[in-house]
């Protein structure tokens, strides 16, 4: 299953997203802060006052 | 052969793998506090379901409202998490023949968990803080209840950096060459997500100690929601995560299986990193304020993205252990493969009945659940309790168990004892979880709530009377809680009896057999191919496709079923 | 020797081609979630189940005082179980329903196949609406008003339950909190 590789090729750019820890955890914070916390908070405070 | 001096590090005779002893005792000591906390928690939660049983509502409901504090929280977030923070200094020390950076920091982690475990239990047992495990304001708690949460919380986040740093120095000092083994990287994923949990759960307890000390006038009960939440349930996708990598693991350690593929499996992982944490939100479906387009969003995980890399890894594997399995020689027919398989070893068993548990029991119904509009016929009904049984007992328990059978020779370097107890562990502990959930489930689809000490509504004059089948389900359920509890105990007796009473395993005893290479064997067997139609794992591929078909039976019976309610808009 | 606990054995791991049984599974899988999201999207035009997710800020004493205007115009009789005001609003217009430890009241009284503008609200901490035994199931917060557009389809006797724990002690609690609302044909 597995081809042969030399070893000039470079990692593809997925294998090195892949392989950087901090940048992972980075996106992993950003994203679910973003769309679940904020956007979620945004939605309470923009909540009209009753009549 | 004598030493005068004890190095660093052993070679571990069972494993092979480099062990660095300070590592190592710290993997022990969060692995005995977590099973110590499994059975504390535990029997809180053995109170509960002998009073949720209608013909024996054991528990006063002041005491009921405790024990179900208890039990949320010490099996829900302390047992479990001290275990993963056993297997993270696992993965990233003894995986990689690998010490730990700053040991200093990890007893600090170990400690502060402790210390804020016990403050949390003290005030439980004061009786003042039976606000559940969620603590909802303005429900209020003593302010040590939230003060210990926020120690157990910063402790697992020193955790989460000293695993981060450790996997720098193993790159740094080349204990491994290339890529992470995929298990570390699934130790990478749960980690990310935890600092997630993590500062979401600080961000949220920090201001809801200070009002409970009156240094804060107000918190916003809805936006304590969906922070906490943030903290809630991503808390239980570090779960997933976690027990996923002891699947790969296990399948690797059993079998000799190898990753189908390295590319699908990390893939899926990233999709978890992105977007396993927006699915908190399908706790805030039935809440007001917040909009379709957030529930929706949100819930679905990103357009199931997170749904995806889930079904991925179901499939890949038991698709690696039917790929090993057929190149050794197993490749007759669909499930050869599987009836051939060990399973009389509870690392095997355990780990296979993980796997099916949280696939058909907990994940399909999680899926369902979670859709913005079923939501409103399950939301704090017992389908809950009963959904989550299904994928934190007979998923991530069940697997964390069954990789302690392996871990105790490794770690505690004792052989297992009580073995024929071992070996039936699995079974009791998985058919107690597994009709547990079933009937509860049956009973909140049946309209049945939860968090109620007494669903009789006894003397009341509105009461309303569930239906004597729901009644009759949550008996049965909770029958096979205590099977279920049995089943926890038996575990809680192999693993002391070994821990203090198994034979001993030499340091420089003969090291045991390794599982023979698949590939090495499949070269010699001079095949070309495996499998059925170009299909590697055939049988594995008929599993999944039953449980699709299941999903897709049980999505459209839900939504008829929320078709003959009253119109809602 | 490639496991899952060892590095890949193909640094060029990205590359590799993927085996057919996960391609076709992904495919399937991914086709099946596309078709999940599109259809939860979709019933909010096609399905009569939809939160309106209409809300409002409010304050118990605001509430209360809707609730307590509705009852003084709407009391239409005494309850047979417990003596209290029986409220029939007429179809179309605003209901006012509190849930407060541990009740939630007025009882209140629809006519079936007639739509009802609900308004909820907690008078102290968060509940859970539970209609019975339509089990249709909703949170409730102390200074937020939700409003539902409801359209009962049956007639009879409906229960309100709690499901979210409001606490509470031995006599009295989240268990014994209870509501009701008659459907008239």
């Amino acid at each position: 299953m597995s081809e042969s590789t030399s070893s000039e090729v470079k990692p593809h750019a997925m294998q090195k997203l892949l392989d950087n820890n901090w940048l992972l955890l980075l996106l992993g914070i950003v994203v679910p802060a973003v769309f679940y916390t904020l956007w979620g908070l945004w939605d309470i405070i923009n909540i009209p006052i009753a009549k | 052969m004598s030493t005068t001096t004890i190095s660093e590090y052993r070679i571990d005779p069972v494993s092979g793998l480099k062990v660095n002893r300070t590592a190592n005792t710290l993997v022990k000591w969060n692995a005995f506090a977590a099973v110590v906390f499994l059975l504390v928690g535990g029997l809180f939660g053995l109170g509960v379901a002998l009073t949720r049983m209608p013909s024996v509502q054991l528990l006063s409901p002041e005491f009921f409202y405790l024990a179900l504090t208890a039990h949320g929280l010490i099996n829900l977030a302390v047992w479990i998490i001290f275990f993963e923070m056993a297997v993270l200094y696992f993965l990233g020390a003894h995986v990689l023949g690998n010490r730990l950076a700053t040991p200093r920091w990890a007893w600090a982690q170990f400690w502060l968990m402790l210390v804020g475990a016990a403050l949390v239990a003290i005030a439980v047992l004061g009786g003042n803080s039976s606000v559940m495990m969620t603590s909802y304001v303005p429900l209020t708690a003593e302010p040590h209840f939230y003060l210990g949460l926020i120690l157990f919380a910063v402790g697992a986040l020193i955790g989460c950096f000293v695993f981060l740093g450790t996997l720098v120095i193993a790159k740094r000092e080349k204990t491994y060459t290339g890529s992470l083994p995929l298990v570390v990287f699934g130790g990478v994923t749960a980690t990310v997500i935890a600092v997630f949990t993590i500062v979401s759960g600080a961000l949220i307890l920090i201001p809801t100690f200070l009002w409970s000390v009156g240094l804060i006038s107000h918190i916003d009960p809805m936006m304590y929601r969906v922070v906490w939440w943030g903290f809630g349930h991503s808390s239980q996708q570090i779960n997933v995560v976690t027990h996923i990598s002891i699947w790969y693991l296990i399948a690797s350690l059993v079998f000799g299986a190898k990753p189908m593929s390295e590319k699908v499996s990390r893939g899926a992982f990233l999709l978890y990193i992105l977007f396993l944490q927006l699915g908190s939100a399908h706790h805030l479906l039935s809440d007001p304020g917040l909009t379709s387009a957030w529930k929706v969003f949100n819930t679905s995980y990103m357009i199931y993205l997170a749904v995806l890399a889930s079904m991925i890894h179901g499939l890949t594997v038991p698709g690696s252990i039917e790929v090993a399995q057929r190149k050794k020689g197993l490749d007759a027919g669909l499930f050869t493969w599987l009836r051939k398989a060990p399973w009389g070893n509870p690392i095997f068993s355990g780990m296979f009945l993980s796997l099916v548990g949280f696939g058909f029991i907990g994940g399909i119904t999680g899926v369902v659940m979670s859709v913005e509009q079923i939501n409103m016929i399950i939301h704090n009904t017992m389908y809950l309790p009963g959904h989550f049984h299904g994928t934190l007992v007979a998923g991530t328990t069940m697997a964390f168990m069954a990789v302690t059978y392996w871990l105790i020779p490794v770690v505690f370097q004792r052989k297992i004892a009580l073995t024929g107890m071992a070996k039936l562990q699995p079974y009791v502990f998985s058919l107690g979880a597994w009709v547990f959930s079933i009937a509860l489930m049956g009973a909140g689809t049946m309209g049945v709530q939860r968090r109620h000490a007494d669903i009789t509504f006894a003397g009341q004059p509105l009461a309303y009377q569930y239906p004597e089948i729901a009644k009759g389900l949550m008996d049965l359920g909770e029958i096979f809680a205590v099977i279920m509890t049995v089943g926890a105990v038996m575990f809680i007796v192999v693993v002391l009896a070994s821990i203090f009473k198994g034979e001993r395993i030499a340091e420089d005893s003969a090291p045991w057999p390794k599982v023979t290479d698949a590939d090495v064997e499949f070269e010699k067997s001079g095949k070309k191919h495996i499998g059925i139609g170009g299909m590697e794992a055939p049988g594995t591929f008929v599993l999944a496709m039953i449980l699709f078909a299941t999903i897709i039976l049980y999505y459209f019976i839900n939504f008829k079923y929320l078709s003959t309610v009253w119109g809602m808009s | 020797m490639g496991t899952s606990y060892t590095p890949p054995t193909n640094p060029d791991w990205w590359r590799e081609p993927i085996e057919r049984t996960e391609l076709v599974w992904i495919g399937l899988s991914f086709a099946w979630c596309l078709f999940m999201f599109g259809w939860m999207i979709g019933w909010h035009w096609i399905g009569n189940q939809n939160m309106s997710n209409e809300t409002y800020k409010t304050t118990p004493e605001a509430f209360a005082q809707k609730v307590s205007d509705m009852q003084a115009k709407y009391t239409v009789r005494k309850d047979d179980a417990t003596g209290e005001d029986v409220v029939a609003p007429p179809p179309g217009t605003d209901v006012y329903l509190a849930g407060m430890m541990w009740q939630w009241r007025p009882i209140l009284e629809f006519q079936k196949d007639k739509t009802y503008r609900l308004h909820m609200s907690s008078l102290d901490v968060g509940h859970g609406f539970s209609l019975q035994p339509e089990n249709i199931n909703f949170q409730v917060y102390p200074g937020y008003e939700q409003v539902l557009n409801l359209t009962p389809n049956k007639s009879g006797v409906f229960s309100i339950v709690c499901g979210e724990y409001c606490g509470g002690g031995d006599t009295m609690g989240h268990h014994t909190m209870l509501g009701r609302i008659y459907v008239k044909e």
